[in-house]
């Protein structure tokens, strides 16, 4: 529930179309983990999540007045905005920086923490790198739908398509990502289903 | 159901699983003070662009006046007047007092592809001085390691063009 200590998104997001800082700081704050996780999951890359989070705020504050209730959650429209800067740093082709930058982390998290970590670090690195080969369209819905968990609505809305086009593609990049797992790294394989789960 | 149907959909559980541990596992690092600096710098000037355009009828009147005071000057000067005959200094002795503070503004790496620059804002950060050959931009003599920059940021929040600034922490530290 919204109150004056705890405004909503909304609340916050009219605040800044009217020039208040303090909303936008506020909204920085708590969404940019959201627009962080959807630009590391699209693109791979932490340096690119984090462009992608500057781009995105940046963009806001030219359209905060362009948001219209109803339409979409306050989240659902900033992915949405976050989709064409994804789409962007990916044609600039800053994925071939992404996944080396990736493994470095992993690496990190190695060096600083037991085996555990080593195995996890491994899968992380290994599953990320599936789904950032993922072809696009398919790509943002898995990462929409099953990562993110948005509805097949919210989904739509922000893929600017059908729900019927959500609801194919995620089937689609489902089967391709289980396919790319089963033939991929042994790290990803169980005897079961062919995942590791 | 057929076994295959069976398999598909408890594949599809199992990968839908193990994506959501994916996303609640992944660690977003903290707020980088410098971004959102930024960020707040961004969104003062887009603050500030009402007022000026408010104040676009002075501006217009003192460019007014410059062409007034210009006009009148190239007919005195054309008439034979005042500053014709009088001596001319030497331009090679002329020096600066000073060297210029900033550098010129260079393409931003890749904004060329970009979309034409319709509208955009002057956005001052820091920029790590190993990230400028990058740029196409020499770093200053100083050992500094983050130099001041002025970032050209498009109408679609994407860089175009960088100049560098040529007081840097370090420098302001010393």
């Amino acid at each position: 529930m919204a109150d004056r200590e705890h405004p909503s998104d909304e609340e916050l997001l009219a605040r800044i179309a009217r020039g208040d800082r303090e909303a936008f700081t506020a909204l920085y704050r708590r969404r940019r983990p959201d627009v962080y996780r959807f630009a590391l999951h699209m693109s791979g890359s932490h340096a690119a999540a984090e462009d992608v989070v500057q781009e995105v705020f940046i963009a806001l504050i030219e359209q905060a007045g362009r948001y219209v209730p109803g339409r979409s959650t306050v989240v659902g429209w900033l992915l949405g905005i976050s989709r064409n800067h994804v789409r962007r740093v990916l044609q600039r082709q800053w994925r071939t920086v992404s996944l080396s930058d990736e493994s470095v982390r992993a690496k990190e998290a190695i060096d600083a923490d037991p085996l555990l970590a080593l195995a996890r670090q491994e899968d992380l690195v290994a599953v990320r790198r599936l789904i950032a080969d993922l072809p696009i369209r398919y790509r943002e819905t898995v990462v929409l739908c099953d990562l993110r968990e948005f509805s097949y609505d919210d989904a739509a809305t922000v893929l600017q398509c059908a729900v019927g086009t959500v609801r194919s593609r995620l089937h689609r990049g489902r089967a391709l990502l289980a396919s790319r797992m089963r033939n991929g790294p042994s790290v990803l394989r169980t005897p079961a289903t062919g995942l590791i789960v | 159901m057929t076994q295959k149907d069976w398999e598909n959909d408890r594949l599809h559980g199992d990968l839908v699983d193990l994506l959501q541990r994916i996303d609640r596992g992944t660690k977003v690092p903290p707020v980088d003070p410098a971004r959102e600096a930024a960020l707040l710098t961004a969104f003062d000037a887009a603050r500030e662009r009402p007022r000026s355009l408010a104040g676009r009828s002075h501006w217009l009147a003192i460019a007014a006046t410059l062409i007034l005071i210009g006009g009148a000057a190239a007919i005195w000067i054309a008439t034979g007047g005042g500053f014709a005959s009088a001596p001319r200094p030497d331009a090679s002795a002329i020096a600066p007092a000073s060297e210029p503070d900033e550098s010129e503004f260079v393409v931003w790496p890749g904004a060329s592809a970009l979309p034409p620059l319709d509208n955009g804002q002057l956005v001052r950060m820091d920029l790590p001085a190993a990230l400028l050959p990058s740029l196409g931009l020499f770093p200053p003599a100083s050992d500094a390691t983050v130099i001041s920059a002025d970032v050209l940021i498009g109408q679609d929040g994407l860089a175009r063009a960088v100049r560098l600034m040529s007081i840097t922490h370090n420098e302001v530290q010393q």
